[in-house]
């Protein structure tokens, strides 16, 4: 369990460029579902996900990820044990590629974090399955690979420290069609197949209505509103007047509904609704 | 008019076609749209047509002159470009400085350069933020600055190379936005590469792209009418279209007239 108290988080305190990136943000991460994380550029999500592993700590208030405590008075021996529990891939992960083959690339981190070789290396394997990247790969240089690998490569080197709650941060940005919904399904499975916490940041809404559990909407520093994922996406008026769109299959799902289409759990994805509709349609027809 | 005919290219370390007999025809003021998933030849494409690339067979030709080792520079001196990832092209300190750069490599006099500045910067909705630093800017506004930039020397054919794949949603709307006004007062050629189907509704042609293939090409309607090609090719389709091929058998483009006949 991860919960947040009285968090706030200020840039450059005391100084003429003080900046209140977050104030008082009171939450909690339940363990194994997939936590979404929307707002507007700039509103505090980046921030905040960094308070999640001690890369920024608290101006004040606390963090508390299982036993540990994060204040503004921790110090650096509590982030080592921090980092073997949550792992964070950030935006654009291909970019911290650097080794000179992709099992070295993708075994740094969790020898890094003091994980025996052994285990090492059959972490790497295991996630560079999982991600679809071949073994015939494994001795190539990671430079030489299509965007969307290098991206998988990339996004294998964290998952290979096993921790047990992952944070993604627009984990899509940029990769074509395809990537992206392979990308998507493996953090899915992540969570449904291998237990792990996920705490997506994403600007697509469709992504967030089909993938997570719970959403929690950031805006100016602070979360305005969390819940179920469908009670929060399917909510308009909210969405609204926070600027965001309703999903697509949410909205289809509510413009149907004064013809009687209206099942319940409503769809969550595309294919989903086409099969819902089809049996309502000939189950209504008859 | 730019016109490709067979044109097969290959990088010095590849044994495969990046591209693959490619051939197709662009009209002067058309907006095409090139789309293709990861690794389909659409970069190279863009390359060649910003005349980088050498040693290719077949033939392509700009307003009726082939084109050439010697006269490639000429040929393609009026096209601009704007790159994927904005962060890759600012050179200037200012924004202001960022736009004046190609026109400073023309040597163009001061008084006109900045009278040009002032003008695209305004064109793109930028003009306040002349004393800024590019990198305090958020990513469309940034790919805002890059159009301004490509606009600055008034070019013949713009060339948008997945210039939104990286942005928010905003960040989007403002560019596809930004780039219609562009295409409607200057008429400008714009080449616009993507893998997002749906930004491509304007366009007066559409080249869907595979393996260093042209594996379809037509009008907006011909595109979106063979969803099965575009699956075949990696592509995912609109949601309009997806729901309307499945349920109606037939694929129907805008969302209201989709929840009219559903």
């Amino acid at each position: 369990m991860i919960k947040i108290n009285q968090l706030m988080s200020i840039y450059n305190h005391k100084t003429p460029f003080e900046f209140k990136a977050l104030h008082d943000v009171n939450t909690t991460f339940e363990p194994n579902k997939i936590h979404g994380i929307i707002g507007h550029t700039g509103s505090g999500k980046s921030t905040f996900i960094q308070h999640l592993n001690a890369l920024l700590l608290p101006s004040s208030g606390e963090v508390i990820i299982g036993d540990t405590i994060i204040n503004k008075k921790t110090k650096a021996k509590v982030f080592h044990k921090i980092r073997r529990s949550i792992g964070m891939v950030f935006q654009f992960p291909e970019n911290q590629l650097f080794e000179e083959t992709v099992m070295k690339d993708v075994m740094f981190g969790p020898l890094n974090i003091g994980i025996d070789e052994e285990t090492a290396r059959k972490n790497a394997e295991k996630y560079l399955t999982l991600l679809g990247i071949d073994e015939s790969e494994y001795e190539a240089s990671p430079f030489e690979l299509s965007g969307g690998q290098m991206r998988k490569v990339a996004i294998a080197g964290i998952l290979s420290m096993d921790q047990d709650t992952i944070i993604f941060d627009e984990p899509t940005a940029g990769l074509d069609p395809k990537s992206h919904i392979e990308v998507m399904d493996l953090i899915y499975n992540l969570n449904r197949e291998h237990g792990k916490t996920i705490i997506l940041v994403s600007h697509n809404m469709d992504d967030c209505y089909q993938y997570t559990d719970t959403i929690k909407i950031f805006s100016h520093g602070e979360i305005v509103s969390e819940g179920d994922t469908v009670d929060i996406l399917q909510d308009e008026a909210l969405l609204t007047s926070m600027n965001l769109e309703l999903p697509k299959v949410a909205r289809l799902t509510k413009d149907l509904k004064a013809r009687g289409f209206n099942p319940n759990p409503p769809p969550r994805s595309t294919d989903e609704f086409i099969s819902m509709y089809d049996m309502w349609r000939s189950s209504h027809a008859e | 008019m730019i016109v490709l005919n067979d044109v097969t290219y290959k990088y010095d370390d590849s044994r495969r076609a990046a591209l693959d007999n490619v051939s197709l025809r662009i009209e002067r003021g058309d907006w095409i749209s090139i789309v293709g998933a990861n690794g389909s030849g659409k970069s190279t494409l863009v390359k060649l047509l910003m005349g980088i690339l050498e040693t290719y067979e077949g033939d392509v030709s700009i307003n009726g002159i082939k084109v050439t080792e010697e006269n490639t520079r000429a040929l393609h001196k009026n096209f601009s470009i704007v790159l994927q990832n904005p962060d890759n092209q600012f050179v200037g300190a200012t924004v202001e400085d960022d736009v004046a750069f190609s026109l400073e490599n023309l040597e163009v006099p001061r008084e006109e350069m900045l009278e040009i500045v002032d003008t695209v910067l305004q064109e793109v909705g930028m003009l306040e933020y002349k004393k800024h630093e590019p990198s305090r800017l958020s990513g469309g506004q940034k790919q805002r600055i890059a159009i301004a930039s490509a606009l600055a020397t008034d070019p013949d054919v713009l060339i948008l190379d997945e210039a939104t794949s990286m942005l928010d949603p905003q960040g989007r709307r403002d560019v596809l936005k930004l780039v219609q006004a562009v295409h409607k007062k200057r008429k400008t050629t714009i080449i616009y590469v993507t893998h997002d189907l749906t930004e491509v509704f304007r366009s007066d042609a559409v080249i869907v792209m595979n393996q260093g293939q042209v594996r379809l090409k037509g009008s907006v309607d011909t595109i979106y009418s063979n969803p099965h090609i575009l699956e075949e090719n990696n592509l995912v389709l609109p949601f309009e279209i997806k729901i309307s091929t499945a349920l109606l058998n037939q694929s129907i483009m805008s969302y209201a007239k989709l929840v009219r006949k559903l």
